[in-house]
């Protein structure tokens, strides 16, 4: 919070008040998607989203080692960062006109600012080097900032003793010198002490350059094979240890990347960000013809359906949000009885179902009992079984059932959030499923190390699976109606949720994100909302895998990859590496 | 600033937390966001240290908020409580009020936002906010009256015990609030109980003649008679009225009607982008100016009706001797020309809900947990038809229903023990109702009002785990090592801070507090009680005040409990509640780790690495040591024995003897210091050889009376006393140079003993092994071997003591034959009765028959006639016991019987069975035909409920 003006303590006179917020933007307003970050971060430690490119890592490693041999007197390791990044950035944007190949520059740090730059001087014999501010000055390190903490995830850093700079490891020192390799004998190398403090720089050192540093040209490079080494990890010696020990987590990219190309061996399709969600989500299951993952790769799939069961399960929470906002834009200022009566009057669940292809006998919403509709949606999906638990148990592991999940997130997805069928009536029909796969994928003990840990991630605040499935159960053991049910999503799950986590903003940043006003009984609408899953880092991981040449897309395959020589071996390293018990 | 300056826009929540001095905060609402609340308002008090929290708002809107926010509400009924305020007659509990209250300081502020975020930090709401202090008191009759209206709202509307034990705190802590002083002329405190608004401002400016009327209000009544009636009212020449368009609420007709009777301009608000809720009325005069603000709209609810049927509001007028004097206001937020055409201001319906509430027969009144058992009061108004049960409804995750056996009409009560099954609602929480139930049975919703449940055990329990910054400290003491300077200089910034010695009677001299008198006090001379006497008739008016004022007892207790001194102690002992972590799901954060900072330092932190102890600096062990003899000083010291609560005297004195033994331990003193003091200590506390009986003693005679035995066992005063003493001795015994010292020690420990026999029984002091553990551990001794000590040199000085006990009671009884005065006479007997139950369990125990059936007889006699139930339960037995082996049948009899008819009444039907037929026997058999036949109806009665 900014700093006020003192206050004057005592006035008898009336005194308008101030305002105790500033008008800011911000995200994730239910605040639900901090808990699939902590998975992902888990999964695939050494990647994020803002890290595209596997040849930064070699890259930054010379950097910092060659800053700590030796830079301009006086010079911070941020000018010193934004003085040679600038050069490798114009080095890879000039090298891709000339080169035959047309080599990505997708995820190049501060292409924005340096491509209009370079389109400025890229006829001139010398491009001068003064846009040190192709990322914004205040962020510090400029490119490096986005890396620095995978970069110690990967064990290429970390932080010296008594909080005294960084230490480049073993791992960093040798991808310095795979890079340096790479690029010693041009003449950029040669002379990259002069051009640290050079106001310019002529245009064919910069094509030379470019040539060995590109960052699609990783695959053909001597820091290729050090980089694989350090994004597998082959050397971890643990594999999904427990979150909450004091184990590092590398070894995780290892089983992850793993999967990832265990997925392209087997994939008939291109391998996109949904495709890969639906594989994590059912390749547990038997049925699914998508993907089945190698033996000792289940484990990692088992904590990756995880996280893609949170993701369904945020979505449809957020379709509710979405559509409660939107209710609330067109009809409000309303009470929340007033909305659960519009529910109530004009969701017709028979109706939604019958779209989704399945048929169900409809009550009104107060008079269907949440068990019943649930056995209802095991009926329909003829899930054998003597209870509910042993329904669950068989529904879990299916995944060619007649409603799932992957299906009504694409109906959802497809349809605008005004719209009552699918941001509520199919949005509660996923909650409905996820429910029934929790229940069956839920261990008989919850303690101990297990994918389930990640139902029960989050705790009450950030409305866990774990918690999400025992509530379901207690509706059903009182009994509750459907309308009984949405009543307790949206008061519950919805609006305290928004509520919780826009103070909390408040609080943190000073921030006013409230999207509704709730006064005397009231919500006013202030602004919409909309749903969307977070991101999964498996199109960085896509990205760098392909930049190591693990795999290609030939021309006439319609765009399905296919795993090189070295990608099968990875592979196949991968998989030798689970099995032996060493 | 100068009258045309725009004041300077008042940050709400800056205000709330400017000073850190309150103990006390309680809010008066129509709506309040609670989950706004939690995060903002309360954040913010509980850093402060201000933890005593009451919120009144109405009814409806609690419902509503309970309807549909209550899962995102955390610490309602837990960190403080709030109060539903029923109106009848379909009128709004409308007041904004918050006032701030503590010892030297209050905060009072009076506006027109509610209790939301809106309300407080993004509509334009307007707010005054006033402070008392002792050095500027001036304002001092607005608070009371304020403290008045909510004592008032409390009395016709509140029905929660907790709240009234909070109003009852704040009362204690701010004394000055009921002071009655003069009000100023130019200020005045408006609220709807007391009669209409219009009435009291006409009867305030009745002098005066307005020439110009502003009135600012985001509502109207649909007649706009409000509006009208003030006009009529003041006649002023101009009447102006700012309308924020397309916000305010009223109706176009009414203003256009009204525009052609009087000489009425609407100008519009001059911003649009926050909603304008302020409600202002200003008055113009020739010499004068007058502004009202704080919760009342113009509308006829708010202002005309009288206090039966309008609203519940409160404002501030203030009258100001420049005629411009609040013009700065409404400065550059009102466009300067009037409204044209008034349907270009857009007039809105009113957005509030409609009421759903329908009358009720049944009204839950009050919810609360005490030691793990739900109360709830709940009152019926009449059965509905088919009804033939009702249910509690616990509304929790997953609802539970318990059936109520109490079914009739009236008020009634229930309690219910917490079991494992409402594990969850012991962490977050949860609201209670009342269902009916017909034959099937099917369970019916009444509409009872839905009531949040306090917490009481958790409520005291979050206020004792108050936020001390340096409460590590305690570790210190608590573990016995110091281990370097820095940590003696935070233990004694600690003590410096929490413990108050220097109160009245002492006065500051020379930069150094000293005890007004130096002088030692005469010693009491024999056949001259006089003195005493007088002391007494002082004393025994203030103690008879205190034994009926039981209910201020309890308050005093609990205001002592969550005192930052008391959690430090609790702290120290282990014992603070919320020591043990809330267990977390993985990935939840704590959202409350500011309120929670005083947590941070948990013992078991240093506990990780032992540390070594580290004799202080000369010049700071010196600090300790004047520390230590300023206590002793203080012991002395009449008025301030008279002054402080009772269980500061317990608690600093297990305190101090804690610090001389670390002070010993880690050589700042050696071990003829330690006696000294020790023996300094015990003397200022239990009196000397020479002084006599702590009831005759003025600076004794508060806290060595049986009536305190709880307190005494719970802070081990009297384990403390006797162990340090006895190291004190056991040291001497080794000295050579101590002799003198050593027969003053071994007199004290006959006193120390005669006083605690005053207070309990010395067996069940000698038997708690809980305290003797704990002691045993402070003091670094076997606990086997220090208890069997202890026994050792308690039976030594046995007969010392009983002398002493014997000496005690004839000057009690002196003193009681003196007396005249009722109310004393029936103190001192009372008194007389803990001396002679003293004695007799003394003699008793030393096994001396001689004449102890006479003092059983009288004791238990007298015991009756106090009805001091408990010592006659004690005694019974012995009396009978006693009688039978001196073949006083006749009295064993009688015993007998009551205990037997008593026992009868308790429904304790076996043991009155016993007694009673043991009393039938005898009285058969000395053929007393009278008590035959009172033995026999009375078994007759117990037979018949036995069967």
């Amino acid at each position: 919070m900014p700093k006020q003006k003192p206050y004057v303590t005592t006035t008898l006179d009336p005194r308008w008040t101030a305002s105790i917020y500033q008008a800011v933007t911000g995200e994730d307003f239910l605040g639900l998607r901090a808990v699939q970050a902590n998975i992902t971060g888990y999964l695939l430690p050494g990647i994020i989203t803002i890290t595209p490119r596997a040849r930064y890592y070699p890259f930054y490693s010379w950097l910092l080692v060659e800053y700590g041999k030796k830079h301009p007197k006086g010079w911070s390791l941020d000018h010193f960062i934004r003085q040679r990044e600038q050069i490798f950035a114009l080095a890879n944007l000039a090298w891709r006109e000339e080169a035959p190949d047309d080599p990505s520059t997708l995820g190049l740090t501060g292409s924005d600012k340096l491509s209009v730059h370079w389109g400025k001087y890229r006829e001139s014999d010398s491009v001068p080097l003064n846009v040190s501010d192709y990322v914004s000055k205040r962020t510090k390190y400029a490119g490096y900032n986005a890396y620095t903490g995978v970069m110690r995830g990967l064990a290429i850093t970390r932080f010296a003793e008594n909080d005294d700079g960084l230490d480049v490891l073993a791992n960093g020192q040798e991808l310095a010198q795979a890079f340096a390799q790479a690029i010693q004998d041009t003449g950029y190398y040669c002379e990259r002490i002069k051009y640290d403090t050079a106001r310019a720089i002529p245009k064919d050192v910069l094509l030379e350059y470019g040539e060995r540093c590109h960052l699609s040209h990783l695959a053909r490079s001597p820091d290729a094979q050090p980089t694989l080494e350090t994004l597998f990890a082959f050397d971890a010696p643990h594999t999904l240890p427990h979150f909450e020990r004091d184990v590092s987590t590398l070894g995780n990219m290892r089983g992850t990347l793993g999967m990832i190309l265990d997925m392209f061996d087997q994939t008939e399709v291109p391998l996109t960000d949904l495709r890969f969600r639906e594989c994590i989500t059912y390749g547990m299951c038997s049925d699914f013809t998508g993907y089945q993952p190698a033996d000792p790769l289940r484990p990692f799939v088992a904590h990756w359906q995880m996280f893609q069961l949170r993701e369904y399960y945020v979505y449809a929470l957020y379709a509710l949000w979405a559509y409660f906002l939107s209710w609330l834009r067109g009809q409000g200022p309303q009470t929340l009885d007033a909305f659960c009566e519009h529910l109530h009057r004009d969701l017709d669940l028979v109706a939604i179902a019958a779209e989704m292809g399945i048929a169900l006998e409809g009550k009104p919403l107060d008079a269907w009992s949440l068990d019943e509709w649930l056995i209802a949606l095991l009926d329909a999906a003829h899930i054998p079984g003597d209870n509910l638990r042993q329904r669950c148990v068989n529904f879990a592991y299916q995944s060619q059932v007649p409603l799932q999940e992957h299906g009504l997130y694409l109906h959802i997805e497809a349809a605008r959030h005004n719209n009552l069928a699918a941001y509520v009536g199919v949005a509660w029909i996923l909650l409905s499923l996820l429910f029934l796969r929790l229940e069956g994928i839920r261990p008989q003990s919850e303690e101990g190390w297990s994918p389930w840990y990640w139902a029960r991630f989050g705790g009450m605040r950030r409305r866990s699976l774990a918690y999400f499935t025992r509530d379901m159960m207690y509706q059903i053991k009182n009994n509750a109606s459907l309308l009984d049910t949405l009543r307790w999503l949206i008061r519950d799950y919805v609006i305290a949720q928004h509520t919780i986590t826009a103070l909390e903003k408040w609080r943190q940043r000073n921030a006013k994100t409230f999207h509704f006003n709730y006064e005397n009984g009231v919500f006013e609408w202030i602004e919409d909302d909309k749903t969307g899953f977070s991101a999964t880092r498996f199109r960085q991981a896509y990205d760098m895998l392909s930049d190591l040449g693990l795999y290609e897309i030939p021309s006439t395959a319609g765009g399905v990859p296919r795993l090189t020589t070295l990608g099968k071996q990875t592979l196949q390293r991968v998989l030798e590496g689970f099995n032996d018990p060493g | 600033m100068t009258l045309a300056d725009t004041p300077e826009p008042i940050n709400l929540l800056e205000a709330l937390s400017e000073h850190q001095d309150f103990h006390t905060a309680i809010f008066l609402t129509y709506c309040a966001d609670l989950a706004f609340f939690e995060a903002a308002v309360l954040h913010r008090l509980w850093q402060n240290g201000c933890r005593n929290i009451a919120v009144f708002m109405d009814a409806q809107r609690y419902a509503d908020t309970l309807n549909d926010m209550r899962d995102s509400i955390k610490w309602v009924g837990r960190r403080y409580v709030v109060c539903p305020v029923r109106l009848e007659n379909q009128r709004a509990f409308h007041p904004k009020l918050a006032l701030l209250i503590g010892p030297g300081r209050g905060r009072l502020m009076i506006g027109s936002g509610n209790l939301t975020f809106t309300g407080w930090g993004h509509n334009y709401e307007v707010y005054s906010c006033l402070d008392w202090t002792l050095a500027e008191p001036d304002l001092q009759p607005l608070f009371a009256q304020s403290w008045d209206f909510i004592q008032q709202i409390n009395k016709y509307w509140g029905h929660s015990t907790q709240i009234k034990t909070i109003l009852q705190k704040a009362g204690r802590i701010a004394p000055w609030l009921n002071h009655q002083t003069s009000l100023p002329d130019d200020v005045h405190l408006v609220h709807t109980l007391d009669g209409s608004i219009i009435q009291q401002l006409t009867s305030i400016l009745a002098e005066e003649v307005v020439h110009k009327l502003t009135v600012v209000t985001p509502f109207l009544d649909d007649e706009a008679m409000a509006l009208e009636a003030l006009y009529r009212q003041f006649s002023p020449d101009e009447l102006h009225l700012i309308l924020q368009p397309g916000k305010a609420v009223g109706k176009l007709k009414a203003l256009q009607r009204l525009q052609e009777q009087i000489p009425l301009r609407v100008y519009p608000f001059a911003e649009s982008e926050r909603y304008l809720h302020a409600k202002i009325v200003t008055f113009h005069t020739d010499t004068a100016s007058y502004i009202l603000s704080g919760s009342p709209n113009c509308t006829r609810a708010a202002m005309l009706l009288s206090p039966e049927f309008s609203n519940v509001e409160v404002a501030l007028l203030r009258r100001g001797e420049d005629p411009r004097q609040f013009d700065a206001v409404l400065k550059n937020r009102i466009v300067p020309s009037p409204l044209q055409d008034l349907a270009t201001l857009d007039l809105q319906t009113d957005r509030l809900p409609s009421d759903k509430t329908r009358p009720s027969t049944v009204q839950v009144l009050d919810a609360t947990v005490t030691n793990e058992t739900l109360n709830v009061r709940y009152r019926v108004k009449h059965i509905p038809d088919g009804i033939v049960a009702f249910q509690l409804k616990i509304t929790a995750t997953p609802s539970i229903f318990s059936p109520l056996k109490d079914f009739g009409e009236g008020d009634h009560s229930i309690s219910l023990r917490l079991t494992q099954t409402h594990a969850a609602l012991r962490t977050r929480p949860f609201a209670v109702s009342i269902w009916g139930q017909d034959i099937e049975p099917t369970l019916i919703d009444l509409g009872c009002n839905e009531l949040w449940v306090i917490n009481a055990d958790e409520l005291h329990a979050q206020m004792m785990n108050t936020a001390i910054v340096s409460i590590g400290s305690g570790g210190y003491l608590a573990e016995g090592v110091v281990a370097s300077d820095v940590e003696w200089s935070e233990l004694y910034k600690t003590l410096a801070e929490l413990i108050e010695l220097d109160i009245a009677g002492l006065s500051r001299k020379g930069g150094t507090y000293t005890a007004t008198s130096r002088k030692k006090p005469p010693s009491p001379k024999p056949g001259d009680p006089e003195k005493e006497t007088n002391i007494h008739l002082i004393e025994a008016e203030a103690l008879t005040r205190e034994q009926a004022d039981t209910e201020g007892v309890d308050i005093e207790r609990l205001i002592f409990e969550e005192s930052r001194f008391g959690a430090w102690l609790e702290y120290i002992n282990g014992r603070l509640s919320g020591a043990s972590e809330e267990t977390t799901e993985p990935g939840e954060e704590d959202e409350d780790v500011d309120a929670r900072a005083g947590d941070t330092h948990k013992r078991g932190d240093r506990s990780k690495s032992p540390r070594t102890r580290h004799s202080p600096d000369p010049r700071i062990g010196k600090r300790f040591i004047n520390l230590v003899q300023k206590y002793i000083r203080s012991l002395h010291n009449v008025a301030y024995m008279q002054s402080i609560p009772l269980w500061y005297i317990l608690t600093y004195f297990t305190v101090f003897q804690r610090i001389v033994w670390l002070l010993l331990e880690h050589e700042v003193i050696d071990r003829d210091e330690f006696a000294r003091l020790v023996l300094k200590m015990n003397i200022g506390f239990f009196g000397s050889k020479s002084e006599s009986a702590p009831l005759c003693t003025f600076r004794l005679n508060r806290h060595i009376r049986r009536v305190w035995q709880t307190e005494w066992q719970k802070y081990d005063v009297g384990q403390y006393a006797l162990v340090s003493m006895e190291l004190a001795l056991r040291w001497i015994e080794q000295s050579e140079t101590a002799s003198r010292l050593k027969a003053q020690v071994t007199g004290q420990t006959a006193r120390i003993l005669a006083s605690i026999a005053l207070v309990m029984d010395v067996q069940s002091l000698t038997e708690d092994i809980k305290a003797w553990v704990q002691v045993a551990k402070v003091y670094q001794q076997d606990e086997g071997e220090l208890a069997a000590q202890m026994k050792e040199r308690i039976i030594s000085v046995l007969p010392e003591t009983l002398t002493l006990l014997k000496h005690w009671n004839l000057r009690v009884n002196i003193e009681t034959l003196a007396t005249t005065d009722p109310n004393l006479v029936k103190y001192l007997q009372r008194e007389q009765l803990d001396y002679q139950l003293a004695e007799y369990r003394f003699r008793k125990r030393l096994g001396q028959t001689d004449g102890i059936f006479d003092l059983c007889s009288e004791v238990l006699s007298r015991a009756w006639q106090l009805g001091d139930l408990e010592v006659a339960a004690e005694l019974e037995e012995d009396y009978v016991n006693l009688a039978e082996a001196l073949g006083q049948f006749q009295e064993v009899a009688q015993t007998l019987y009551k205990q037997g008819e008593k026992l009868c009444r308790d429904k304790q039907f076996m043991e009155a069975y016993d007694k009673l037929q043991r009393a039938l026997a005898i009285s058969q058999s000395i053929e007393d035909s009278k008590l035959v036949a009172a033995c026999e109806r009375v078994l007759d009665r117990v037979e018949f409920f036995l069967s």
